[in-house]
Formats: C-alpha cells, sequence, structure tokens
C-alpha cells in the first residue's frame, strides 16, 4: 500500500491538501463564527440587550405602565440617547445615554463602579478610555449642543447594545478612538433644561423571544401607543446587532463556499485517482482474484486509500482551522466589533462536517474503483480494452481536415476526458473568479471612495458646525469661503409597506453636492419635490411618483411628499432636495455643514460655531487606512486562488501526463523533438486555460456583485474592476497554469523511449 | 550449462566460422548500411552492474532482410534500441550510413530517428485519438518527404479503413497501420520490434508477409527482432544473440516465403 501512495505521491497529496484546506477553511470559518455568535448571545443575554427600541419626541412614565401592560413584555426603562462632541479629545464624536435603572441593557464593568441610578458622574467605553488614557477618576467633559458636561469617570464600561457604532462623519468604518460612548444617569442632567426621554428599551420575556413573538409584540406596541411620531423597532432593526449578526452569518456562508470548492476538487481528485490507481494494477487485481482473495478484501484495500487520505487530510485541517483562522480573523474583529471573550468554538456541526466529508471521500473511491473490481478475473487479467473514440460533431466539417496533428490530438483528448478537462477548466475559472474578486474589492471601494469625495462630494473641505451655530453664521461662513450650505439631519420615512430611518440632506445654491441616477450618470436634482436614494426607494417599495410620509427625527409632524426622483449614493441612504422645497414644508434651514474648495485655517476650530473641519484627503486616506479586515480577506482570497490553481493544474498534470507516458514515448522514438511534444502538450493547458479565464472573469464579476449587494443596508456598492486588475487576473492566472504546466511539460525529457516499446501495464 | 546447450553452442560457432566467408562475400555485394563495431551497454542498478551488450559487432547491408533472434533478456532488445538512437551505447561504435551514432548529440539522434528509422512496435503504439490515416499523416510534422498517408496505407491494404480509430480497428490491421505509419517516412531502416507478438498466427503471416515485401520489392532494410525462430527462415540474415553478445550470424540464400512457414 505504502509503494502505491508513493507511486502516486503527488495526486495523494493534492488530495490530502484539498481535504485539509476544505476542511480548514470550512471549520476555522465555522468555529470562528459559531464562537463569535457564542459569544455575543453570551454577553446578550448575561447583559440584558433589549429586544424592542421605541424612538419618539417624549415618553412619560405613563407610557412605561402601557407597555409593561403588554403581554410577552418583561421590563421597560426610559431614556434620553443625544449626540455630542468632547473637545477635548480632538471632537471626537460622543453618543451619550442618560439611564434611569439601567437593568436594561446592563453595563460590562472593566474598571470603576458599577452604574448607579442618581450618582452623578461618567461611564465611558473602554476602547476610547484606554486609547486616549482615560482611567477611572479622571475628568471628561463634552458638549452636547450648548450643554457643557464636566464629569468625572466613574467607570470603564461596554455596553452590549453598543457592539458596533460608527460616528455619524465617519458612517463607513467603526473608529472607537475617535467616537466616545457614554453613560450616566439621568439626574446628570442640568435642571435648568427640560428633560424629555426620547427612548424607550424594552426587555421582552424569554418566553417570547421568537422572530415572530418579538413581531407581535411590536405591532401591540404600537397598537397601544398609537402614535405616528414613535419608530418601534427591534434587533435585527439595530445597526449593532444586525452589523454583528451580518458579519457571522457571511463568515458562515463564506466557510461554506470555499469548503465546498476545495472539497468538490478533493473529491474528483479522488475519483480520478483512485480509477488510475486501480487501473494500472489491473491485472494484479486479477491476481489477487485468481488467487481467491475475495472481492471484498479487495475492495477493502483499494477504498482503503481513499478513506485514510481523505481522513488524515479531513481531521489535521479541521484541527488546524480551529486552532488557527478563530484567533487570527476574530483577532482583526477587536476594533470593529466590542465583544469580550471572542474566541473560536467548535460545534457539532464541525464533527459532523468533518465525518461526512470522510465518508463522501470514503464512498466515491468505492465507486471509483468499483468498475475494475466487477469484471471476473479471467477479465481483469487480460489488458483493457482501449477507450471508445467517436468522430465528434466539428470533425464532420471541412475546418477539421485543416487542422494540424496537435490541434487534433488535443481537440479529441479534450473530449475524449471529459472530466479532466472540466476539472482543469474548473481549477482555472475557480483561481481567475478569486483574484478577479479579491482585486475587484479594492477597485470597488477605491471606486467608491472616489465618487463620495470626488463626483458626489466635489468641495475639498467640509466645516462642520455646531447646532449653536445659526443660519446667519452659516451664511457669512459661505459667503467668506465662497461656500455651499447644507443641513443634514436623521429622517425617518414610512411607504405603505415599509418604515426606515435614514437621513435627509438639504441643499442651499452651490455646486458642490451632485447626484446620479440609477445608471450613475449625473443628473440635476428637480425641485418638484424630494430625490430619494435608490436602495432606500428599494427598502421602501417606492419609486418615482409615489408619495412617502417622512419626518426629521424628534418632530411630531409628519410630511407626506411627492417621490420626484430616485438617485444613487453609495454610503449614506435617505433623501435629499434643495432649500426650496424644503421651506416650502415650512421648515427653517439650518445648515449643519458649509462645502468650500478655498483652503480653511486650523483657527477656525477654535470658533463655538464650529466643531470641526473635515479635509477631504485625510479622509480618503483615514478610509482607505482602516479597511484591514478587507485587505485580509484580499490576500487570503489570492493566496486561496493561487492555491487552488496550483493544487487543481498539478493534479491534473499529473494524471494526463501519466495517462500519456506511453504517448508521448511513442512520438519521442517517431523522431519528435521533446520541444515539439511540449508545445503541443502545453497547447491544450493554453485552450482550457483560455476557456477556463473567459468564464472566471465572469463568475469573478459575479461573485463581486453579490459581495457588493449583500454587503449592509446603508452602502450601495457596486462592482468595479479595473484593467488593471483584469490584466493582473490573468496575467496571474496564466502565470499558475503555464507555469505548473511547465514542471510537467519540462518531464518529457526525462521519458525514457525504451517504455514506448514495452507492453501495456 | 546443460550437456546439449554446450553442444549447441559448439556447433553455432562452427557455423559461424563457416559462414564467415559467404557474410564478406555478401558484405561486397551490398552497400553497407550499418556496422556495430565491439559495441557494450552496460546497466546499472544501484550497486549492481551488467552488460546488456558486450562487444558486439555486426553488419547489415542495405536492402536486407535483417532477423534477430534471441530468447527473453539475451540483449536483442538493446540491440534494437541501439539502432534505432533510443539509447546510447556505453563503448564501441555504430555507423550508420558513414556516420557513428556514438558521436551523435540527443537533438542529432532525434534527427535520425526522424529522417531514417521507421519503427514498427510489438504493441502497435498508434495515438489512440487519432484515427489511422491522421495517425500516418503525424510523420508530415517531422519529415518533409513523407509518403502520402492514402498511398502508405494502400500499401499496407488499409484503404478502407482510413478514418477508423485504433479501438475500432483488429490487432492486425492496428499493425499494419503501424507499418503504415513507419513506412511513410520512406526511412532507410524499418525496425520491428515482435511485430506479430501480440497478434494470431494467421494475421501475423499476414504482417510478416507485408514487412517481406517492404525489404524485398521496395529495397527496403528491414531489421526484425523476435524470439520466435521460425521466422528465421524468411530472413535474408539471421543474428542470434544470447547473454548480451552475437552468438552466430547466418544467411540464407533461399529465404522462404512468409506463407510457407508455420509457427
Amino acid at each position: 500500500m505504502w509503494r502505491d501512495l508513493r507511486k502516486n505521491k503527488t495526486q495523494f497529496i493534492s488530495i490530502f491538501l484539498m481535504s485539509l484546506l476544505g476542511m480548514l477553511v470550512f471549520v476555522g470559518l465555522d468555529s470562528e463564527s459559531a464562537g463569535a455568535g457564542h459569544a455575543a448571545d453570551v454577553y446578550y443575554a448575561q447583559y440584558n440587550l433589549c429586544d424592542i427600541w421605541i424612538s419618539g419626541a417624549g415618553f412619560s412614565d405613563d407610557d412605561i405602565r402601557t407597555a409593561k401592560k403588554i403581554k410577552g413584555v418583561a421590563d421597560v426603562e426610559k431614556r434620553l440617547s443625544l449626540t455630542g462632541t468632547a473637545e477635548d479629545f480632538n471632537d471626537a464624536y460622543v453618543y451619550a445615554n442618560f439611564l434611569t435603572s439601567g437593568n436594561i441593557n446592563r453595563l460590562l464593568l472593566y474598571d470603576g463602579v458599577p452604574y448607579q441610578e442618581g450618582e452623578e458622574g461618567v461611564w465611558l467605553e473602554e476602547w476610547f478610555a484606554r486609547t486616549n488614557n482615560i482611567h477611572v477618576g479622571d475628568p471628561f467633559s463634552f458638549k452636547i449642543d450648548s450643554m457643557k458636561f464636566e464629569m468625572t469617570v466613574k467607570g470603564i464600561i461596554d455596553s452590549p447594545e453598543y457592539v458596533y457604532y460608527v460616528s455619524e462623519e465617519n458612517t463607513m468604518y467603526p473608529n472607537y478612538s475617535k467616537c466616545a460612548l457614554v453613560f450616566l444617569s439621568a439626574d446628570s442632567f442640568p435642571d435648568q433644561v427640560n428633560m424629555i426621554y426620547n427612548q424607550l428599551v424594552v426587555d421582552v420575556d424569554d418566553a417570547y423571544t421568537s422572530d415572530a413573538s418579538v413581531d407581535a409584540i411590536k405591532g401591540r406596541l404600537e397598537a397601544a401607543f398609537d402614535r405616528e411620531d414613535i419608530a418601534v423597532t427591534d434587533r435585527d432593526q439595530n445597526l449593532s446587532f444586525a452589523t454583528f449578526d451580518a458579519e457571522v452569518k457571511q463568515h458562515q456562508a463564506m466557510g461554506i463556499m470555499f469548503a465546498a470548492v476545495f472539497l468538490a476538487i478533493a473529491l474528483l481528485g479522488i475519483v480520478t485517482t483512485m480509477a488510475r490507481v486501480t487501473a494500472g494494477q489491473r491485472t494484479q487485481i486479477g491476481t489477487l482474484k485468481a488467487l481467491g482473495f475475495s472481492k471484498a478484501t479487495i475492495t477493502l484495500h483499494y477504498v482503503s486509500y481513499g478513506f485514510v487520505i481523505s481522513a488524515l487530510g479531513c481531521i489535521a485541517g479541521a484541527w488546524i482551522g480551529y486552532l488557527t483562522m478563530p484567533p487570527w480573523i476574530l483577532g482583526m474583529f477587536k476594533g470593529n466589533y466590542l465583544i469580550p471573550d471572542l474566541k473560536g468554538a467548535m460545534t457539532t456541526k464541525d464533527i459532523v462536517a468533518t465525518a461526512v466529508a470522510i465518508i463522501i471521500s470514503t464512498l466515491v473511491s468505492f465507486f471509483a474503483c468499483r468498475k475494475e473490481l466487477k469484471d471476473v478475473p479471467a477479465v481483469t487479467l487480460k489488458p483493457p480494452a482501449p477507450k471508445k473514440v467517436r468522430h465528434s460533431a466539428i470533425e464532420k466539417s471541412r475546418l477539421w481536415l485543416k487542422l494540424d496533428f496537435s490541434t487534433q490530438w488535443n481537440l479529441r483528448d479534450v473530449f475524449r476526458n471529459k472530466m479532466r478537462s472540466m476539472m482543469g477548466i474548473l481549477g482555472v475559472v475557480g483561481c481567475a473568479m478569486l483574484l478577479i474578486c479579491g482585486f475587484g474589492c479594492f477597485d470597488s471601494i477605491g471606486g467608491l471612495v472616489d465618487k463620495m469625495y470626488g463626483e458626489l462630494m466635489t468641495a475639498r473641505n467640509k466645516i462642520m458646525l455646531s447646532a449653536d451655530a445659526g443660519y446667519d453664521y452659516a451664511y457669512d461662513l459661505a459667503a467668506s469661503y465662497r461656500g455651499q450650505m447644507i443641513e443634514e439631519t436623521s429622517v425617518e420615512l414610512i411607504s405603505k409597506t415599509a418604515k426606515k430611518s435614514g437621513s435627509a440632506t438639504i441643499i442651499d445654491k452651490g455646486n458642490y453636492v451632485h447626484i446620479q441616477d440609477r445608471d450613475l450618470k449625473p443628473v440635476h436634482l428637480t425641485r418638484d419635490g424630494i430625490a430619494m436614494t435608490m436602495k432606500m426607494a428599494n427598502m421602501l417599495g417606492v419609486d418615482v411618483g409615489d408619495f412617502i410620509k417622512w419626518h426629521k427625527v424628534g418632530d411630531d409632524e409628519w410630511q407626506y411628499t411627492r417621490v420626484s426622483q430616485i438617485y444613487r449614493d453609495p454610503s449614506i441612504q435617505g433623501i435629499t432636495m434643495y432649500r426650496s422645497v424644503y421651506e416650502q414644508m415650512e421648515f427653517d434651514f439650518h445648515p449643519t455643514a458649509v462645502l468650500t474648495n478655498r483652503s480653511v485655517p486650523a483657527s477656525l476650530t477654535d470658533e463655538d460655531e464650529v466643531t470641526s473641519v473635515l479635509n477631504v484627503q485625510e479622509m480618503k486616506r483615514a478610509f482607505s487606512e482602516q479597511l484591514e479586515i478587507l485587505n485580509a480577506m484580499v490576500y487570503v482570497m489570492v493566496l486561496a486562488a493561487v492555491l487552488l490553481g496550483v493544487v487543481v493544474l498539478y493534479n491534473l498534470g499529473v494524471l494526463s501526463f501519466v495517462e500519456k507516458t506511453r504517448e508521448v514515448a511513442t512520438l519521442k522514438v517517431l523522431g519528435f523533438k521533446s520541444q515539439k511534444i511540449r508545445g503541443i502538450l502545453q497547447k491544450q493547458n493554453i485552450w482550457l486555460t483560455v476557456i477556463g479565464i473567459a468564464l472566471g472573469l465572469y463568475a469573478g464579476w459575479f461573485m463581486l456583485y453579490v459581495l457588493c449587494t449583500t454587503v449592509s443596508d446603508t452602502l450601495d456598492m457596486y462592482p468595479i474592476i479595473s484593467v488593471p486588475t483584469y490584466i493582473y487576473s490573468i496575467f496571474g492566472t496564466f502565470l499558475v497554469s503555464i507555469g505548473v504546466n511547465f514542471m510537467f511539460s519540462g518531464k518529457v525529457k526525462t521519458i525514457d523511449m525504451v517504455d514506448a516499446l514495452k507492453g501495456v501495464e | 550449462m546443460s550437456e546439449k546447450e554446450k553442444t549447441d553452442q559448439e556447433l553455432e560457432v562452427v557455423d559461424l566460422e563457416a559462414e564467415e566467408e559467404t557474410e564478406e562475400k555478401a558484405a561486397e555485394e551490398k552497400n553497407v548500411l550499418i556496422e556495430f563495431k565491439k559495441v557494450c551497454k552496460k546497466y546499472s542498478q544501484g550497486e549492481h552492474e551488467f552488460y546488456a551488450l558486450k562487444d558486439a559487432s555486426l553488419t547489415i547491408s542495405e536492402g536486407e532482410m535483417v532477423v534477430i533472434l534471441g530468447p527473453s533478456g539475451a540483449g536483442k532488445s538493446t540491440l534494437l534500441n541501439l539502432l534505432g538512437g533510443m539509447d546510447s551505447a556505453t563503448s564501441g561504435e555504430i555507423w550508420f550510413d558513414g556516420n557513428d551514432l556514438t558521436t551523435y548529440s540527443d537533438n542529432q539522434l532525434t534527427q535520425y530517428r526522424a529522417q531514417n528509422v521507421g519503427v514498427v512496435f510489438q504493441f502497435y503504439n498508434l495515438i489512440p485519438t487519432l484515427t489511422a490515416y491522421e495517425n500516418v499523416a503525424l510523420m508530415k510534422d517531422i519529415k518533409n518527404d513523407t509518403m502520402d498517408p492514402k498511398e502508405a496505407l494502400s500499401a499496407v491494404g488499409l484503404a478502407d479503413h482510413m478514418h477508423q480509430f485504433p479501438s475500432q480497428m483488429s490487432g492486425g490491421e492496428q499493425q499494419r497501420t503501424s507499418i503504415a505509419r513507419a513506412i511513410a517516412k520512406n526511412p532507410k531502416l524499418l525496425l520491428c520490434d515482435e511485430p506479430t507478438g501480440a497478434l494470431d498466427t494467421g494475421t501475423g503471416k499476414e504482417v510478416l508477409k507485408l514487412l517481406q515485401e517492404m525489404s524485398r520489392s521496395k529495397g527496403r532494410t528491414v531489421v526484425m527482432v523476435t524470439h520466435n525462430s521460425f521466422f528465421a527462415d524468411v530472413a535474408d540474415t539471421v543474428i542470434r544473440v544470447k547473454n548480451g553478445g552475437i552468438q552466430s550470424v547466418v544467411h540464407n540464400d533461399k529465404p522462404k516465403d512468409a506463407e510457407e512457414i508455420n509457427w
């Protein structure tokens, strides 16, 4: 047995590697995602993450009583959620929550004292505290509109409600060192200001936490309140919960996809290799049978190859995957998701999957060698009948006669070994697909950034205004910097079928803001209604001409407005309108930013009315630098692509070369030069590679398209594949394919011509 | 060595001496095509060394039909490989048409095979994915003045089977295709390795007849390696090999026709 293994070592090694890779990726990603999911579930349960949020203009204790009466509701708590800035920390964005009892969404305490209702002080998020070197007992001050809060840090914490959050300045990627999350007791709110609780958090009884029950409770809550100014949302609509959930699910899906590809290749490898081994040992099998070995014994012998190799590969892969992937990926999670105790967990699914993979491999090797084993010894002892070759359709054409020998030979060889050819093409497709998709990710993100800061917003600087800055201040600023005033605000939108929150952009005269239609062609914003982003329109199920209800968050009154245009925006989903349209609805235009191409002195931020000045170049750079996970993903894809290409093509190369040894030796005896024979062999490879690349380019585009469109609710990404990406991918695939083939065709020289004179083995 | 074998050998040695004179005469009559001078071929397997051929000397004239006879492992395959330029000698000289093959580079040997040698294999070695016609047409790729494939196939009586694949033909038909492929090159030397080894008697005889024709009417030099001693009767010259050496060279004045022999 060991002799057979050594003789076919390349094939067996590649089967081993493919089983190993398949299980490595599958178990790696599965244990990683299962572990991450589990850690999150434990965290959510232990710290009592709320199930439903009710946001609105104001809630009283009566409202709490109303909510508590509803069947399935375990507990309700009111709170005030606001945003502000921390001037001492580079104008960091601040999410401030003024809590009451704090029993729902309890805080995970790292240092200091636990949250206590009525206690003066601030509980600060751990990442921000650590990266900004803030400790318990240090002062921490921040501003909400004109209110200044000067507090002492009482505790360093994390919240189950905020495992993922982004500031409004950078909605694409979290940066927890520049975005602070703080919790305070409602008593800390200044007495002279009238405090309105704007949120209720609802904890659902453990018996009612299924999706359907939560939906039913949401319905009952909406009915009970019967107010139009509230939004009732559940966990799936919560940015933090949904983002993490989607991430986990994406990894699971990716694991299954990668594993399927690798395992399919391993199985194909087993089929071809086992068929070859048993066919090569036909006479030996016949002899063994003639000697009286039972069919079962012989079958067992050959099936054990498939079993041993795949078992070794699968188990090693599962183990390595479990040990390496979760720490690596979860390590990258650390800056993205604030969840304690993230570690991989092996699930029964992983064990079952490993067992199933081994069983399938064993079964496949059984079927592959059964063919040779079922014949009676007398037949098996004779050399096999030559494979049937038929004239294919193309040969009937006149063209065929004009083809040279090598083309004819290669064409027939391809058709005669359909399975092998298909596998070869598949390997190339996989390689090209992963390369295209990997490099395409860079292109698409790059394109997105260029679009955001180059086509849609063409100003070089964005001066962010505080809530204190009045219209006059903004007007003067715009006048002195030749800028354009805009107002950006959060809105809630309701169609006949759905309710979504989004953002509204109201633009004044100027030409720094542009919109693009569905086909990404620039269009002018019209004045006969509001324009809505395509993604938002899809989610709401509305089209041009439909009316929607909307209001600014915190407003009681609803607007009923016609959607006059659909446009696309990669990063912000919501609506855009002209100031005149906005003012017709009797809103006051309240600029929140001024866009300008002029350079802005740093001293401008010293003014109370200016919170920060965003420089587009810096934003672009910061954005690109933050895409660490994406980079890692691309590297994995490129590595997988090359590995896949090399292993598949090498395996096939060995197979096809071994099959052709005799023919090659014959050609040599007949007087063909080694160089020429290499050319002939390479020719077929080039055809298959070209076909594979052509299909792979399309598959890669499709994969990228799927990735882009499913990435998240707020991102409207579209696949962009640049010319260099095409060139790299095509060139890279060719390099792998030709390179691997070159290793074999080099062996033509070493083939002993005397082999040709010997009988069929 | 058994008593009988000893006697055989002595007898043949006598034979060899008796024939030497005739041999020289024959050699004068025709042009010498091939000459082996003290050719040795040594193989080593690990520490094991043995001579597959030792000090073999022989001459083959143009247009002759030569049968090399000998038991398995006697060195006849080695002889054939060296003749066909498929292997290189350890020492000695191999002259072909005035050139010493032992001085050739790999490329020159390839060229030699392409231009001068047609090989007929025991197991035909046709390219299974090519039709009979295409298998023969293959030769156009390596040599300029090849025969028309149709003509070559007609010469072996396969004009009707031109577009069949090897798998659709009988063993005899496949071997005839293999011969057609070999002669299509118009080679000076036709080397046959047990050409009837995989065929039944009837078919084998047809193939043998064909080879004899090639030598007789077309004036080609045909060298056939076999362990079947009946074939000695059809040859112009019979070279017997044993234990890596030339045991005897016998000239038949009146070779039999292929139809006349039986095995």
